[in-house]
């Protein structure tokens, strides 16, 4: 017997070194805190689970639970509405500026929840004479439209577009009207895509903070944010804590859903395939995508045009004012530093989150696709920080260093550590599409050809993942940039990011104040937007999909 | 020394049954070697266990007539060709094609006198800058193998490699085939299920079924005298009509026909297409058949015809007497070519004595 | 696979590298030369000539780090106590300050200046020093009861009568510091069962209930936007800073103070326990209790003077209201009820 050793040649000993990494960023940045969280706010009683009996039987948190999950699907219903009929349009007609339309309505998903709130903020305050939306749930569910729709254009869009015309066809000569083929042929098939779409926009709305924070208000908040309040405002950490766990429990639920819906929708190939769109023929063509066109605008354009008009408004004329008060010290405006330097701040400390998030979220996914045990715990371990309240997070953050290394000078680092935490899944979930996508025969014909496995990873995965790899680093950018609900904890109050300065700005009275709140958001929705876009050029396969 | 022995092989998948059992060929350099079989019967599993993809269960793999035992993939010196193609989409065709040179570390003079010279032996000198995905499937399929021939393998394995192609393109690619590995001086064993691409690429075929060598021989010989009826079937020989056979004699349902050596006993009766030829009054044993359609083909006639329970084609170039659907024909057999074969040789059959089939006598 | 683990700890190293030198060096309190640290509420302002004057005097940088409002600034510093933000926290007010001392965040010092201070603002602990004071009351707007007719409401009692519905905006106590002195008032008035009785009232009467002060005074109130409501909880300064800030001159406030509702809040100071620098620190808060700072706080922050013994400009002794027994609660029972209250509020009013 002469059988040959193993020749595929996979030590056993490379995946768990790389997945050391991972391990111990979530291990000591995102479990240690979390443990501190529930052990303070859940381990000063003698009966360990009395904290969460009592806020679970509590009558708000009945009515905090409900809000969050009525909003929750109101938004999700809202979004699906003006999301589906957009996706239709974008998939089946090929006209001028679709691709722009197209990377448009991405802008929106990736701004920072807070300009999200001061758009909004400013929207309804132009709106307020003739209706006036301010403080009511609508103010909170057109918020979420805005910035959900693009998950479903995108999700239910990609999919449309690569499906057969053929079995929609043969509907239609079997006897079927064009809405009975559209229900009984095409809609069964997007379903995996619009359930995986309504899963994360509900996810997203659910766990939803700065806005609710900004546009909500008494009996308007969600769990989220009665987590922030308990902390923040009545140091009712027992209560935070327990609400932490709640809402845990119920995003876990979700993503489970969200995980079958996904397992049941099509692996798609990485490579383009055909589409069936077609030119733009005819009235109800035209009317179609008109109506889509102007469906979008309405819902995502307008209230980015009234953030710009806002930030630019001076008294009754218009002027770059409030861009300029960004860069000097005013009375009126309540910040240890200036602006500016906000801007500086979280330039410098979005890019030290990108590289941690992108070092972390690699090496993470590279451990989830090498297989076997390690890499399936890896898997789902990473979305874990995503289901976890920021607010949470950024609580535990603050309770676990309050000494040693990260007190301090150290205590800077705690804030790219946060927001890189909140950028990992986005990171993990770019890559391990492209990553499993390789056709394991391209890493064979390289092996044949006489690389050996490390040569294979640099000659044929290092290329191909390397341009998602900016796409990654350019999606942690802009979410770590934006980010609100976890650096709100850490942040130094004399080193405040962008966000940071625009909620402040937002609480405080004074003209001044909410112009440079507005000016702020204008910055930071040009950063993100531009990163976005450049993304978007760049994209690649159902990168940026989710 | 050969380019390949395979001795004894033995494979599965993970825990599962064996895939391959006890597997023996060899290839010469220079030779084109097909592997023929349906899917499912092993053939790109061997692939695999030759590239170093897949570990052996049993049995020996030499290259060079060293044991390949030791030797990782990249270390094998082989080129593989995969179906569709696996070409690298990050690079373009001269990259591609770069990569064996590149990983020997050649000289990047001589990396690209290894390119040149290998995308001018498959015709695609001038498509050198493109990107790989701009390709037709048959140039795509051409970069594959200068990708590989560019290693200097000693050994190429193709892997269907024109099986995504359109049938003119497959055969111009497979007929092209057998000049460039003599040219080369490499082996080459090529995995196919279409019979008509084997017979133009190979100069042996080893017919796999079940996991295991049927028949390993020069076409002439496979068709000549197919080893047992599962070979004689895929191959298509002819019709196998079940005969009892006493005494020099086969006496079938169809009728009675001259068998010299066949033992006595039940057994199955194979009648080749070839040695039947339209002929109302024959000097030799016939064979009455109902036509079923007559179809013009170019350079002959094609009667599809229908004899026990068999339907099979028959050419004929007597163009003024053909037959009409429906009537009869008589059919005139030239004994020479009868082959009397096994009553049963299941799949199990050669995997159970382990042995391979030997060509049986002709009369 | 070693190359790329050597990648991934570079990459890593040089992150956290270029984190700490990110650090504009603003966050130095441990350092003896950068400046001492006041951590404080939004409210905060002083005029830049009087910090001036401490770093004139003695060579020390300040840095004012406001943390949100009074209650939020006072949670942060718990949260971050072993590593303060700060060396001076100002601005813990009477309502939060049980849970301040019970934090034990302050070291013990007696300021220079104390002698002069209001006795009857003094407590009885060494580690807060009482450096403002000012009064909670429903202010009203005086044009539109005079054209409406109505005369003004004579005591707290009076806002649940019928003919001042819909008139009253207050704050949420929850999310507010003068909504919570409000309600404080209320219960230091009538008791606490009465008190919610009266708040059931109140609502009965459609009171309006705001987050914060500024969506109340401009948002709702009539003499300062275009709102709708002529009664609205603020401060017993709020008519001097109306005098004071009028589009044009004017000798009489356009908005008065109903005496009877106001609520005595006074905020007090320490040196943060944790602090590297303590020396500083207490130099800071013997500044903050100086006849300088204290005199230029009427005009800044709209509170009065701790120091019995500095002047007060014109327009407040002119137009604000300084109410002989101003409501008031003990810290302790405050703390003690303080939770429940707002609860209590929340189900009696806002749900």
């Amino acid at each position: 017997m002469t059988g040959t050793r193993g020749t595929r040649r996979r030590p056993r000993g490379r995946p768990l070194l790389l997945a050391a990494v991972p391990t111990a960023f979530l291990g000591l940045f995102f479990l240690w805190p979390l443990v501190r969280v529930l052990g303070r706010g859940l381990g000063v009683d003698a009966t360990p689970l009395a904290p969460l009996w009592d806020v679970a039987r509590d009558p708000r948190t009945h009515e905090v639970v409900a809000f969050t999950a009525g909003q929750a699907v109101a938004s999700t219903v809202l979004t699906l509405a003006v999301g589906l009929p957009v996706a239709g349009v974008l998939a089946r007609y090929r006209f001028r500026g679709r691709q722009v339309l197209e990377a448009a309505t991405l802008v929106p998903f990736v701004l920072p929840t807070v300009v999200v709130g001061s758009a909004f903020v400013a929207l309804l305050g132009r709106l307020a004479p003739v209706v006036d939306l301010r403080g009511t749930t609508w103010a909170i569910l057109l918020a979420h439209v805005f910035f959900n729709v693009s998950v479903v254009v995108r999700t239910v869009g990609g999919l449309w577009r690569h499906l057969d015309e053929a079995p929609l066809l043969a509907a239609r000569t079997l006897g079927a009207g064009p809405l009975r083929a559209f229900r009984e042929v095409t809609l069964p098939r997007l379903r995996p895509a619009i359930m995986a779409a309504s899963a994360v926009v509900f996810l997203f709305t659910f766990t939803s903070f700065g806005v609710v924070l900004i546009l909500g208000g008494p009996g308007r908040s969600t769990i989220e944010v009665e987590i922030h309040r308990a902390t923040a405002q009545l140091l009712d950490l027992r209560t935070a804590a327990a609400l932490s766990v709640l809402q845990l429990l119920a995003v876990v639920a979700t993503l489970g859903l969200y995980d079958r819906s996904r397992r049941h929708q099509a692996a798609r190939p990485l490579a383009r395939t055909a589409t069936t769109a077609r030119p733009v023929r005819g009235v109800r063509a035209r009317l179609a995508v008109g109506g889509a066109v102007a469906l979008l605008a309405t819902v995502q354009g307008v209230p980015l045009l009234a953030l710009g008009e806002r930030a630019l408004r001076v008294g009754d004329g218009w002027g770059l004012d409030h861009f300029r008060t960004l860069g000097r010290p005013t009375r009126e405006a309540v910040l240890s530093v200036v602006p500016a330097e906000a801007v500086v701040n979280s330039l410098a400390i979005a890019t030290v989150a990108t590289l941690l998030a992108l070092a972390v979220g690699t090496s993470a996914a590279v451990t989830a696709v090498s297989g076997g045990r390690v890499g399936r715990l890896m898997d789902g371990a990473l979305m874990l920080p995503l289901g976890t309240s920021a607010v949470t997070l950024g609580l535990g953050l603050l309770l676990a260093f309050r000494t040693g290394p990260f007190a301090g000078r150290g205590a800077v680092l705690l804030v790219p550590v946060a927001q890189a935490l909140v950028a990992v899944p986005f990171v993990v979930r770019t890559l391990l599409p492209v990553l499993r996508a390789i056709d394991r025969r391209l890493r064979e014909a390289a092996a044949t050809l006489g690389a050996p496995p490390r040569r294979v990873w640099r000659e044929v995965d290092l290329p191909i993942v390397s341009r998602a790899g900016l796409v990654a680093a350019g999606f942690s950018f802009a979410v770590t940039i934006g980010e609100f609900g976890a650096t709100i904890f850490v942040a130094r109050a004399s080193q405040p990011t962008i966000p940071v300065a625009i909620h402040r700005a937002l609480g405080l009275p004074g003209e001044v104040n909410l112009g440079r709140a507005m000016a702020l958001s204008v910055l930071l929705a040009l950063i993100t937007g531009t990163v976005v876009l450049l993304i978007d050029r760049i994209r690649v396969g159902q990168v940026g999909r989710f | 020394m050969g380019a390949l022995t395979v001795e004894g092989l033995r494979a599965g998948y993970g825990a599962g049954p064996d895939v391959l059992h006890d597997v023996t060929l060899d290839v010469r350099p220079g030779e084109v070697v097909a592997l023929l079989g349906a899917s499912g019967s092993g053939k790109s599993t061997l692939l695999r266990c030759v590239a170093g993809l897949e570990p052996l269960r049993a049995g020996r793999i030499l290259l060079g007539g060293a044991d390949a035992a030791a030797l990782p993939v990249e270390r094998r010196d082989v080129g593989l060709v995969f179906q569709d193609h696996a070409l690298f989409p990050h690079r373009d065709v001269a990259g591609n094609v770069a990569f064996g040179p590149r990983m020997q570390g050649l000289a990047p003079a001589d990396i690209d006198a290894r390119v040149d010279h290998a995308l001018r032996r498959v015709g695609l000198a001038a498509l050198a800058d493109r990107p790989v995905d701009a390709l037709s499937g048959g140039e795509q399929q051409r970069v594959a193998l200068a990708r590989a021939l560019a290693a200097r393998p000693r050994l190429l394995l193709l892997d269907e490699p024109y099986g995504s192609l359109d049938r003119p393109l497959r055969e111009g690619l497979a007929s092209a085939l057998p000049a460039l590995v003599r040219d080369e001086g490499v082996g080459a064993l090529l995995v196919t299920h279409d019979q008509q691409e084997a017979l133009r690429a190979a100069d042996r075929i080893a017919v796999l079924a079940g996991g295991t060598v049927r028949q390993f021989d020069v076409p002439e010989r496979l068709w000549r005298d197919p080893a047992d009826a599962t070979v004689a079937t895929f191959l298509g020989v002819g019709p196998l009509f079940p005969a009892t056979v006493t005494d020099g004699t086969a006496h079938t349902a169809v009728g009675t026909f001259p068998v010299a050596t066949a033992a006595d006993g039940p057994a199955r009766l194979l009648v080749p297409t070839a040695a039947l030829h339209v002929d109302p009054h024959p000097d030799g044993p016939r064979l009455d058949a109902t036509v079923v359609d007559v179809r013009f083909a170019g350079d002959a006639h094609r009667l599809e015809v229908r004899s026990g329970e068999h339907t099979f084609a028959v050419r004929t170039t007597t163009a003024d007497a053909l037959p009409a659907p429906g009537g009869t024909v008589t059919l005139g057999v030239d004994p020479r070519a009868l082959r009397v074969l096994p009553a049963d040789d299941g799949p199990r059959a050669g995997s159970q004595t382990g042995q391979r089939a030997e060509p049986r006598a002709g009369q | 696979m070693r190359h790329r683990s050597r990648l991934l700890t570079m990459t890593l190293t040089a992150g956290l590298l270029l984190a700490a030198c990110t650090d504009p060096g603003t966050d130095t309190g441990a350092d003896a030369a950068g400046p001492v640290r006041l951590l404080t509420h939004d409210s905060f302002d002083v005029s830049t000539e009087v910090l001036e004057t401490f770093t004139a005097d003695t060579g020390i940088d300040v840095e004012v780090i406001p943390l949100g409002d009074a209650g939020s600034a006072l949670n942060r510093v718990i949260l971050t106590k072993d590593d303060p933000e700060g060396d001076v926290l100002f601005g813990v007010d009477s309502t939060f300050l049980t849970r301040a001392l019970a934090e034990d965040l302050f070291l013990p010092h007696r300021a220079a200046g104390l002698d002069a201070v209001d006795p009857a603002l003094l407590p009885d602990d060494e580690r807060v020093t009482p450096i403002d004071f000012g009064d909670v009351c429903v202010n009203y707007d005086r044009g539109w009861f005079a054209e409406a007719g109505l005369p003004v409401p004579a005591d707290l009692a009076a806002l649940a009568d019928d003919r001042y519905a819909g008139l009253l905006a207050v704050q949420n106590p929850a999310t507010s510091s003068p909504g919570l002195a409000f309600l404080l008032g209320t219960i230091a008035r009538l008791g606490e069962d009465a008190a919610f009785t009266f708040w059931e009232r109140l609502r009965a009467n459609d009171v309006l209930v705001t987050d914060g002060w500024s969506d109340a005074y401009y948002g709702a109130f009539t003499h300062a936007s275009d709102g709708d409501r002529p009664l609205v909880v603020s401060y017993a300064s709020s008519p001097p800073a109306e005098v004071l800030f009028a589009a044009e001159p004017t000798d009489t406030a356009p908005t008065g103070v109903i005496v009877d509702t106001c609520y005595r809040q006074v905020e007090y100071a320490g040196v943060l326990a944790s602090t590297p620098r303590p020396d500083a620190a207490r130099a800071l808060l013997d500044h903050l209790l100086s006849p300088a700072f204290q005199a230029d706080v009427p005009l800044t922050m709209f509170v009065f003077p701790a120091r019995t013994d500095v002047p007060l400009p014109d327009v407040f002794t002119a137009h604000a209201v300084l109410p002989d027994e101003p409501l008031t609660l003990d810290p302790a029972r405050i703390d003690a009820g303080r939770e429940g209250w707002i609860e209590r509020f929340t189900d009696t009013v806002l749900r």
